[in-house]
């Protein structure tokens, strides 16, 4: 075989030249599985519902879950209260647990059903509530819903805390209405998730999980200094 | 025969060197920004920051997002005379608020600037959906058309106002002498802190792509550029070469 060495400088570059338009021509062509592929990493695989589920996120959530009370599959529901920002102190916005409520109602679920995780702060985020409820409920299986792109994120994050009842926690990735891994390149909201479920995978790896801080600031305090200045 | 034996060395003295030096730079700049981000990463920040001083204006235009920082803001304007009139647009319906499990963004925002003491006789919603910052730039030129003696502030957060004033520089026309720009504070981060928490990571890297790609008309001439000087320093060297080459087969 001739090593590259031997070969004359321009025939070195016809062969590069060759390789990456032979790369691009199979990107072009396997352009579907490939993409796929880059979405598929985001997510895990949906296991059957569990007796207790984590409500975190997801298209169709409440929907799912009050059909799976009436079915006999879910016993009880576990919300984990979320920060209140202006627009919740405000009561403009409904915080996720009278989100919660409101919809299960709906579907005439009980209020009986729902639990209530301690609202997580910094140092005691939702993954070590739910390490504590486990802990205190030895025997019980649950299962996380969530969105589809962010199940990858949150497995990592509860397994870092949740490393000895991993085996209670089961994952149900619901896909989103208008995209899945399937098809997310064709949508504006597919590639901006895409795109944001990787950025948060490597802030994890590089910062660990935890929560935001938030400092309501003055609108009327910050428009004086600015103009001033 | 030694000259033309010496050359290949001469090259590849050359590649070592580009590459040391390239390699150099890209470690220099993740060990500035291990070692010392509270020095880098703000001006980072800061780049994209391209608001105006305040001024007043006609109008307000409060961008899409954000329906918990920005309408208090702009109802803060409004409250100390900075302008008259708030416009809003009807952001498209995806996610929770296409379920119906939370308002729509233009309904928060009208919410949050009735609760911020903004009368709703001030508060106007351009019509038409839309989805993107394009999108609501259009609505604007629509209405400062339609409003030819009106000024205009839009009202963003900082990080946003870079983009948004590239776009602007591109869809408003004529009448982007009339606006200005004006970047509000994030609540959950800010210049200082924002690459250790997931929002403001996320932001300013997203923003940072943005740039790039709206700017990739510069970018792909920036490109060129390169290719035509490297093609053309390729091209003086092997003339170079072959002139001595052909000295040294006639001696």
């Amino acid at each position: 075989m001739e090593s590259t060495e031997n070969l004359p400088k321009r025939s070195r570059w016809g062969r590069r030249v060759a390789v990456l338009a032979i790369c691009v021509l199979c990107m072009a062509l396997f352009h579907h599985p490939l993409l796929v592929a880059v979405a598929s990493v985001l997510t895990v695989p949906r296991q059957p519902l569990q007796p207790n589920v984590l409500i975190i996120g997801g298209d169709g959530r409440y929907e799912i879950v009050a059909e799976a009370i009436q079915e006999g599959i879910v016993h009880r529901v576990l919300i984990s209260p979320n920060r209140q920002e202006r627009l919740q102190r405000l009561g403009i916005l409904p915080s996720d647990v009278e989100l919660a409520k409101r919809e299960l109602a709906k579907a005439g679920i009980a209020e009986s059903y729902l639990e209530l995780l301690p609202e997580p702060t910094a140092d005691q985020p939702i993954e070590r509530n739910l390490a504590e409820w486990c802990q205190e409920h030895p025997n019980e299986t649950i299962s996380v819903i969530c969105s589809e792109f962010s199940a990858r994120e949150k497995q990592w994050i509860f397994s870092q805390v949740i490393e000895d009842h991993s085996q209670l926690i089961f994952w149900y990735p619901l896909e989103s209405k208008e995209f899945n891994t399937k098809n997310w390149y064709r949508r504006k909201h597919g590639i901006l998730n895409c795109f944001g479920a990787y950025f948060a995978n490597l802030f994890l790896r590089i910062h660990g999980g935890g929560i935001d801080t938030y400092e309501e600031l003055d609108p009327d305090a910050w428009l004086k200094t600015k103009v001033e200045s | 025969m030694n000259e033309l034996a010496t050359t290949p060395k001469k090259s590849g003295r050359w590649k070592r060197l580009g590459c040391g030096l390239f390699l150099l730079a890209v470690v220099s700049v993740v060990l500035s920004i291990t070692l010392v981000p509270d020095r880098i990463l703000p001006a980072v920040a800061q780049f994209l920051d391209c608001s105006d001083p305040v001024q007043k204006t006609d109008a307000v235009l409060i961008l899409g997002g954000e329906p918990g920082i920005r309408p208090f803001y702009a109802a803060a304007l409004y409250r100390q005379g900075y302008a008259n009139r708030l416009l809003i647009t009807t952001i498209r319906k995806s996610g929770d608020v296409a379920e119906g499990l939370v308002p729509s963004g233009e309904e928060l925002t009208a919410s949050a600037l009735e609760a911020a003491g903004v009368p709703a006789d001030a508060v106007e919603i351009l019509p038409g959906e839309v989805d993107s910052t394009v999108e609501e730039l259009a609505r604007l030129r629509e209405y400062l058309h339609a409003h030819p003696d009106q000024t205009a502030t839009i009202l963003t957060n900082t990080y946003h106002t870079r983009r948004t004033r590239m776009l602007a520089g591109r869809i408003l026309g004529d009448t982007l002498a009339r606006v200005r720009f004006l970047g509000v504070p994030a609540e959950r981060f800010n210049d200082h802190n924002w690459w250790k928490s997931k929002t403001g990571f996320y932001n300013y890297v997203r923003e940072y792509c943005k740039v790039l790609y709206y700017s990739w008309k510069k970018i792909a001439v920036i490109f060129l550029f390169v290719v035509v000087l490297n093609i053309a320093i390729l091209w003086i060297r092997r003339t170079r070469r072959n002139v001595s080459d052909s000295q040294i087969i006639a001696v």
